[in-house]
């Protein structure tokens, strides 16, 4: 059991949730353009290129 | 067949006709291209201006999707229309074939009839119409791309703008057929109607009367807008997607199945096809918009953009409060380091006896607690606030009470005989001050010479060393009463009627009468000079014996070259010749009633020695290793050497011990009636109680030159620091629970669960008082060398004392009146000790050789150790707090007060039990005192108290 402090808690607690964070976000960004494309494929087929 | 019309354009054949004309393939005989010339059915009705004007209208059209209009002729009563040839073919000729384009090709062309669409709407002055959108009138060019043809050039445009019209079944929107269907928002009387209303444009209509199946003419006039046109082309979609010819009634249109094509789709030509006009799309931009934002209002990327904005909304909130988080523990830590250091330097004031200063100190690493970012108080500030303000240290004696600074290190400190007063001697300056309030009264201007003297005749006298000469100043009016010759030296006689003086190294001293100041007599030394040192700024004038006896009748004075001699002021043929001359070089000495006594330091050995000076013998003397401390006056003849210091009777010769430290030596002493004061190498100062018993002992950064008692007070400095520290005498009778017999030995002292009496026991005995102090019991425990422990407990149903032998025997003795209650043989218990503590989120397990170990009691992990060094005892649970007991290997006993977390908050000396929630102390002046337990609020107010009281 690790034995931190409050502050210690809020500190490495804190930089963890930013770091899990930003890996979320990556990771979730990097999911989100997979289907994106997916998604964009499948609309052209569906309704053709996007009119102008 | 082949007709020139206009002399250039040449009618090949007819390839069509409708409502509206018979359409031609033409040829232009000049530039030799394919035209279209369609002849308008109604040029005999209609007058032939209004004709031109509408045919000069479609010629200034050019759009990709609309075939452009060159020409307009008249011949032979027919009225031409020339324009361009679109090759292909028509998109009714698909649909005959069975070939249902699939939905994004629909959707393509779609957005190119609106576009069409969109520009004819948009013509000056109120739009054109086409009228009769249809597959048949779409072409579909070879490079896929449609081109919308057939409107009619022959309009029959009425005054108001309403036009006759022809239709095509299915195609046409119920307006055509003269139906108007309201919306529920086109009820009469609703704003809305009006406003939609209001919108609609008026338009020039182009209709294709056609003939036949598809299109048939009525005559009824009916008023047409842009609307009609979208709900054609809506059909015309729903065609083309489909298949399926469109129901002549709008109201019996078929929605589209979703195999047939999307929802979203199905949805834009169901809205396009809707009965009332005003549900409909209002303009071709509307529904081309509609399909050109197919892909962004689709469910699906809806959906996904609602989630990615979701996680980014999760992610960036997560990001931002994990850095709220991180800001606010940074700043907390460094706070806690912060308060860290604050509690250091705190201990190390209050080690210097600066107690507001390391109160104020401790304070400031205590957060206010209003913030956000304040740190949770750390156990170290908590407990440098309680070292502080000694709250749980409630023993008698002299406590720390401050320090004062000077401009530099002190020469010399003096106190009146009673102690009320006392003067800080430091270069060119003596500052006189009251001890109790410590307010300076004066400051006096002394000779630049380390040896420069003050002494206090009486309390309220001072006698000093001036710039200007011997002075006496007296602290009450603040006036000097008489100044003598220049002096350095300065001695009191015990009476305080005698002053002598001496200036430096002159051989001679002179005697004034304290009274007056008057010169009443002058002693030469004959040829001998005392020792001084060749810059006395920073001489030690400690170094020479310059005392007068009780009633100044006698001088004693030591010389430079080991000269020791008691000078007979008025019999100078009665002087006494200690040493003419010695190897000592540092004499120290002073009368006591008859008797002389000296110490003197040599560089190898050191003597005391005892003169009578009224039979004017050598009473005897003593030598040492160690260097000798002495102080002789009329108080008596104190010594000291090594780490014993003595009171010295000169009539019995017998040593009285006063103060006796182990393993220091003496280096200064002041002893006072009740209580001795010696400063110690190590270096530190302890004080004694009139039982020689140590009451105290503090170390401190150097070695106290100083140290002197008056009254309540105790003063201590040294050379080298410009600080002086100040203990005064505290009781704390306030707190007193019982008071009993200081001899009796005993290793505990427990308070009965009904706080009605008091055990004190050790192993071979105990004894029960009553809280009044009376003895109640005493009891000689049998076998005391068998016993294994001794356990005090308490219970609802009472206290007793548990005793444990080795051989199981378990004897039990009543708190109430120390009878045995019961007798039991047990186990044998284990050697090891081994005990268990439970609190209400620890169990601690102790043993004899091992430091204690804490589990928790959830989860059975060892989570700290406490004190290896001393043996735990007891452990009680108060509150939020825990206790623990222990003693140390030299028997010691004392408690810590720790937090939920084991961390120390206060060490509670001589604690020896927990009565009522309060901590009881047991003092060895024979003394138990309770103290509350205090919270931090509490401590933190009683410092503000005391911060604000300073």
């Amino acid at each position: 059991m690790l034995n931190l402090s409050q502050s210690q808690l809020l500190l490495w607690g804190g930089i963890a949730v930013m770091a899990i964070s930003v890996v979320t976000g990556i990771i979730s960004m990097a999911l989100f353009m997979v289907t994106g494309r997916k998604l964009k494929k499948k609309l052209e087929k569906e309704y053709g290129k996007p009119q102008r | 067949m082949s007709q020139v019309i206009a002399g250039i354009y040449e009618i090949e054949n007819q390839i069509g006709s409708g409502g509206g004309g018979i359409v031609y393939l033409g040829r232009h005989m000049r530039l030799e291209k394919k035209i279209v010339l369609k002849a308008d059915k109604r040029s005999l009705n209609t007058r032939p201006e209004m004709l031109r004007r509408e045919v000069d209208m479609l010629k200034g059209l050019a759009h990709t999707y609309i075939p452009q209009v060159y020409d307009f002729v008249q011949e032979d009563g027919v009225v031409y229309t020339v324009m361009d040839f679109i090759g292909g073919e028509s998109l009714d000729k698909l649909l005959e074939r069975g070939d249902i384009p699939s939905q994004p090709q629909v959707i393509q062309w779609a957005c190119q009839l609106l576009e069409a669409l969109s520009y004819l709407h948009g013509r000056p002055p109120y739009g054109i119409l086409h009228g009769d959108i249809k597959p048949a009138n779409i072409m579909l060019r070879p490079n896929g791309d449609i081109c919308l043809i057939d409107y009619n050039i022959a309009l029959a445009l009425g005054e108001d703008g309403a036009v006759k019209v022809g239709y095509s079944l299915g195609y046409a929107s119920p307006e055509h057929y003269g139906i108007e269907y309201k919306s529920a928002r086109e009820r009469p009387g609703s704003k809305s109607r009006l406003a939609t209303r209001a919108k609609a444009r008026r338009v020039t209509v182009l209709v294709d009367q056609s003939e036949g199946n598809k299109s048939i003419s009525r005559s009824n006039a009916i008023t047409l807008d842009a609307r009609s046109d979208i709900y054609s082309l809506g059909a015309t979609l729903y065609h083309l997607i489909s298949g399926c010819h469109p129901a002549e009634d709008a109201k019996e249109v078929k929605p589209l199945r979703p195999g047939v094509c999307s929802p979203q789709v199905a949805e834009i030509i169901k809205k396009a096809m809707a009965p009332a006009p005003d549900m409909r799309y209002q303009t071709a931009d509307q529904m081309l918009d509609a399909f050109r934002q197919l892909h962004k209002r689709d469910k699906r990327v809806i959906r996904r953009k609602r989630r990615e904005a979701a996680m980014a909304a999760t992610v960036s909130l997560m990001f931002l409060a994990g850095g709220a988080c991180s800001f606010v523990g940074l700043q907390q830590m460094e706070q806690t380091q912060e308060a860290m250091a604050l509690a250091e330097y705190s201990s190390n004031s209050l080690a210097e006896g600066n107690v507001s200063e390391a109160v104020r100190l401790a304070l400031q690493a205590i957060p206010e607690g209003g913030s956000i970012l304040d740190a949770p108080v750390t156990a170290q500030a908590q407990k440098a606030l309680t070292d502080a303000l000694g709250v749980y240290d409630l023993s008698d004696g002299f406590k720390s009470a401050g320090t004062m600074e000077f401009p530099s290190a002190p020469f010399g400190i003096q106190a009146s005989p009673k102690g009320s007063r006392f003067a800080v001697i430091y270069p060119y300056e003596a500052a006189v001050f009251d001890t109790e309030s410590r307010e300076k009264i004066a400051v006096l201007p002394l000779q630049e010479s380390a040896l420069s003297d003050v002494i206090f005749p009486d309390e309220t006298h001072v006698v000093y060393a001036g710039d200007k000469g011997v002075s006496a100043y007296d602290l009450d009016s603040g006036k000097i009463l008489w100044t003598g010759e220049t002096a350095t030296g300065l001695a009191v006689s015990a009476d305080g009627t005698v002053i002598a003086a001496v200036n430096r190294d002159e051989e001679r001293a002179v005697l004034y009468r304290m009274a007056d100041g008057a010169k009443t007599g002058e002693r030469s030394f004959e040829g001998q000079h005392m020792q001084v040192a060749s810059n006395d700024t920073f001489a030690n004038p400690n170094d020479s014996v310059f005392a007068l006896n009780r009633d100044g009748t006698m001088l004693a004075v030591s010389f430079r070259g080991g000269g020791l001699r008691i000078f007979d002021l008025h019999n100078p043929e009665d002087d006494l010749y200690i040493f003419d001359e010695s190897d000592y070089t540092h004499f120290e000495g002073g009368f006591n009633g008859k008797y002389f006594a000296f110490a003197a330091d040599g560089n190898t050995d050191a003597l005391f020695g005892l003169i009578d000076t009224q039979k004017a013998i050598y009473v005897g003397d003593f030598e040492s290793p160690d260097s000798f401390i002495l102080k002789a006056d009329e108080e008596g003849i104190f010594l000291a050497n090594g780490g014993v210091l003595v009171n010295f009777d000169p009539e019995t010769l017998e040593e009285t011990e006063l103060a006796y430290s182990d393993n220091e030596t003496i280096t200064g002493f002041d002893v006072g009636k009740e209580y001795v004061l010696t400063a110690t190498t190590g270096p530190g100062f302890s004080f004694y109680d009139s039982g020689t018993n140590r009451m105290s002992w503090e170390s401190c950064n150097e070695n106290c030159d100083f140290a002197l008692l008056a009254g309540e007070w105790a003063v201590l400095g040294n050379r080298n620091q410009p600080t002086v520290r100040f203990m005064r005498l505290e009781n704390h009778n306030e707190a007193l629970v019982l008071s009993y017999d200081a001899r009796y030995d005993h290793d505990e002292a427990r308070i009965s669960q009904d706080g009605r009496t008091a055990m004190l026991f050790n192993y071979k005995e105990f004894r029960l008082y009553d809280m009044a102090g009376n003895i109640l019991a005493e009891e000689k425990l049998p076998d005391p060398d068998q016993i294994y422990d001794q356990q005090f407990r308490k219970s609802e149903a009472g206290s007793w004392l548990e005793v444990i032998w080795y051989d199981g025997t378990v004897r039990c003795y009543s708190a109430t009146d120390g009878s045995m209650i019961s007798e039991e043989k047990k186990d044998a218990p284990s050697k090891e000790l081994y005990e268990e503590f439970y609190t209400d989120q620890y169990r601690i397990a102790s043993s004899l050789h091992d430091a204690p170990k804490v589990y928790d009691l959830e989860s059975g992990k060892e989570v700290a150790q406490l004190e290896k060094d001393d043996y735990l005892t007891y452990v009680t649970q108060a509150g939020e707090y825990i206790i623990t007991e222990y003693v140390s290997t030299e028997g010691e006993r004392y408690g810590l007060l720790l937090d939920g977390k084991l961390q120390t908050l206060a060490r509670l000396p001589r604690l020896c039990d927990m009565a009522d929630g309060m901590l009881v102390f047991d003092y060895e002046s024979g003394n138990l005192r309770k103290s509350p337990l205090y919270s931090l609020q509490e401590l933190t107010a009683m410092g503000r108290t005391y911060e604000n009281g300073t």
